[in-house]
């Protein structure tokens, strides 16, 4: 459960962001400027009377949290209550609750559409949300209890897999769908979330790599695909924030991996790593700039840069002499100095029309 | 005091404010236009991601020239030649951060952030270094300068924080003798910060700092809380003078509860965002304190009917105000532009759960890690 890490961000730059009331006076001098009209200046006014204090994020941060604890709660106690009568109470108890999410969340959705369609109230974002965590539990508690699925473990997380893809898709969700893709990685083997990589806790084998590199080209691939064949282009963003940080992140792994080991430091298989990594990168780079998204031009600059640094380092290593130290030193100073120069550059292509 | 050219900043919040108006459909795009040409703004804000790739980049630029200049100064090694390479240091950031703002025009950039902050690590390292920390009351002051110094002339919110704490560090570090009156001691500092911090922030002539101070009203309230704290307290006084029993310990059970709860109360009642919002907060440290000394349910069963009963809280109360009722809307108001266009809930769900299996019963937040090496500190 890393979402409580990051809520306190979220509350935080919230808290940054707001200012309560127009400022009145402002805009009467503005308006004896000749600024703005005395139309758009009665608007003003009204708006500033009606003086509503809005509660809705706070509300949805509640409500987040509340789904987060329940789902997190039943699941911890239905392992706790494995070998007791209760279990099935608690069982049946996951599934009444999860069948009535879906239902609620299909009798109030609005008609499908291959667009974005809104959600139809406050509520059903998150109700869809509680009942796909709980039908992970669900699934899950079913394998380890009953072993539902024999031999097949596989099994029991590619039904979630496609349940999650399917509700992304019908109900329109974008949390949804991050779900289902960091379950589609755990299907095949890969912990995509960046906490458990900070962590620490990941084996890194060559067969991890691999998978991670073809799992997010596949995904920069259904980016693609969305916008071309105009399927919920608005899911283009999870697909190839998805991909784009599994493939750099294993070129930068596998390079790293090549000195893992004593004697292998004639291993000079990072280089064909770093050439598929400028490859990516270039492709990153172009669709920044066709979706406009600097965050991707950031990401991109980020890893590119460590993977340069890696292979720099290394052949400086190579020369074996106190020289290679000053240029190491040097290097880093100058090409943090160039990466500024070309994310500020970079940043000047995208148009940004608000000073936020 | 401030850096920055006092009309500029102006120029800025006149064009934020009609930007806010416009998102909200009360001006049109032409009067938008004519504002932004009638109040230029020449200072250089680039969004979010650029500033966290600034202030990243600038501290491994920061890092490496000192660690150049250590080595090549690796010769004379001693502590007073690394306080000076210390000292020098500072001032070389000193003068670039002041030239990136006078000449560049940087404000908030990411860049100034991570300036500030080498130029203070390495001013209060060097001082150390040349034998001037060996006192905590000195330190603490020598801080507090530092920072405050930071927060009045680039108007930056960590140097804020920085501030308020070292105050309080300070004034605790001198009155430890006092231990019984600590708590209070840092409650009514704390409230006197707030209270001070309230009246300035909607006075005009430090309205450059409008934003910063309301990031600081909520420290200091989080401050206050954490002074009465009965957590905070004994584990304070078990700590630092080996007290096992807490004399009084009822007042501090009183403060834990009572004070988000007020938090709240007032925050409704006056409507103010920053209140309510810490309050919120601080109802989970409620929770977390009394379950740290009295287990009243296995903590499975207090996640799953804390869940229920939020969940349901929320649900009655979006339905409640579904018209708005006594100025409160759960409609929301502005923030709309911004959170949406970076697409940061998408971003954060991901995060949000590591793999569908759920398994070991951690259970950690509350204290919360929210440490991220943001920019600024300013969004």
């Amino acid at each position: 459960m890393g979402a409580p890490d990051i809520l306190p961000i979220l509350f935080y730059m919230n808290l940054m962001l707001y200012f309560p009331q127009m400022n009145i006076r402002m805009f009467g001098k503005l308006e004896q400027d000749g600024l703005i009209s005395p139309g758009s200046m009665s608007n003003i006014r009204a708006a500033a009377d009606k003086k509503l204090f809005s509660l809705h994020w706070e509300l949805k941060t509640i409500l987040y949290l509340g789904v987060l604890l329940l789902s997190g709660g039943l699941g911890v106690l239905v392992y706790k209550n494995i070998d007791t009568i209760g279990h099935q109470v608690v069982l049946l108890a996951i599934a009444l609750a999860c069948a009535g999410c879906f239902y609620y969340c299909y009798r109030q959705k609005l008609p499908f559409s291959w667009g974005k369609v809104a959600a139809p109230n406050p509520f059903f974002d998150y109700v869809l949300l509680l009942g796909c965590l709980l039908f992970i539990t669900f699934i899950t508690y079913l394998q380890a209890a009953y072993g539902v699925f024999k031999f097949h473990y596989g099994t029991a997380t590619f039904i979630p897999l496609v349940v999650l893809f399917f509700s992304a898709y019908y109900f329109d969700h974008l949390g949804v769908l991050s779900l289902a893709i960091t379950n589609l990685a755990a299907w095949l083997g890969v912990n995509v979330s960046p906490l458990t990589f900070l962590e620490g806790t990941m084996y890194i084998s060559m067969r991890l790599i691999m998978t991670g590199l073809l799992l997010g080209g596949a995904l920069l691939l259904l980016d693609y695909m969305t916008h071309y064949l105009r399927k919920k282009p608005h899911f283009g963003f999870t697909y190839r924030n998805f991909g784009m940080h599994l493939m750099l992140l294993a070129c930068v792994t596998a390079m790293f991996k090549s000195t893992d080991s004593y004697g292998m430091e004639s291993d000079a298989s990072y280089l064909i790593w770093f050439v598929i990594q400028i490859g990516i990168s270039i492709y990153i780079y172009r669709e920044a700039l066709k979706h406009q998204s600097f965050y991707f031009m950031l990401m991109m600059g980020l890893y590119g840069y460590v993977g340069l640094s890696y292979v720099i380092v290394r052949l400086l290593l190579l020369t074996e002499s106190e020289g290679g130290i000053y240029a190491g030193i040097l290097y880093f100073i100058a090409s943090a100095i160039g990466l500024i120069i070309f994310l500020i550059n970079a940043n000047k292509k995208i148009k940004h029309d608000s000073l936020q | 005091m401030i850096a920055y050219n006092k009309q500029q900043l102006d120029n800025r919040e006149i064009v934020l404010e009609a930007e806010k108006a416009f998102r909200r459909q009360l001006i049109p795009q032409e009067e938008l236009d004519s504002i932004r040409a009638a109040y230029p703004v020449a200072l250089y804000t680039p969004n979010m991601y650029l500033r966290i790739g600034l202030f990243i980049l600038t501290l491994i630029i920061g890092i490496f020239s000192y660690g150049f200049l250590c080595l090549i100064m690796l010769s004379g090694a001693s502590e007073n030649v690394f306080g000076g390479i210390n000292i020098f240091f500072a001032i070389g950031s000193f003068i670039i951060l002041e030239l990136l703002v006078k000449e560049k025009k940087h404000y908030k950039s990411g860049a100034d952030a991570a300036l500030m902050w080498m130029c203070g690590g390495a001013l209060i390292g060097g001082v150390m270094l040349l034998g001037g920390g060996s006192d905590p009351v000195a330190l603490g002051i020598f801080f507090l300068v530092v920072s405050m110094w930071f927060f009045l002339r680039f108007a930056d919110q960590v140097m804020g924080w920085v501030a308020q704490l070292a105050l309080l560090f300070t004034l605790v570090e001198m009155l430890q003798s006092l231990r019984l009156v600590l708590p209070f001691l840092i409650i009514g500092v704390s409230f006197g910060m707030y209270w001070l911090l309230r009246r300035l922030v909607n006075q005009e002539q430090f309205r450059h700092y409008k934003g910063v101070m309301k990031g600081m009203q909520a420290l200091a309230l989080l401050t206050l809380y954490a002074g009465g704290n009965y957590f905070v307290v004994r584990e304070v006084n078990e700590g630092w003078f080996g007290l096992t029993a807490l004399p009084m310990g009822w007042i501090f059970w009183v403060l834990t509860v009572a004070i988000p709860l007020l938090y709240l109360y007032f925050g409704l009642r006056i409507k103010d965002q920053i209140l309510l919002r810490v309050g919120l907060i601080l109802v989970a440290a409620i929770v977390f304190t009394v379950r740290y000394y009295h287990s009243v349910a296995p903590l499975e069963v207090a996640m799953t009917a804390g869940g229920i009963v939020m969940v349901l809280f929320a649900y009655f109360i979006i339905r409640y105000l579904k018209v708005p009722k006594h100025g409160f809307t759960s409609e929301e108001d502005d923030e709309k532009g911004t959170l949406e266009a970076l697409q940061i809930e998408s971003i954060v769900i991901s995060q949000s759960f590591k793999s569908g299996v759920p398994g070991k019963d951690r259970f950690d937040f509350g204290g919360g890690s929210a440490s991220g090496g943001g920019a600024s500190g300013q969004y």
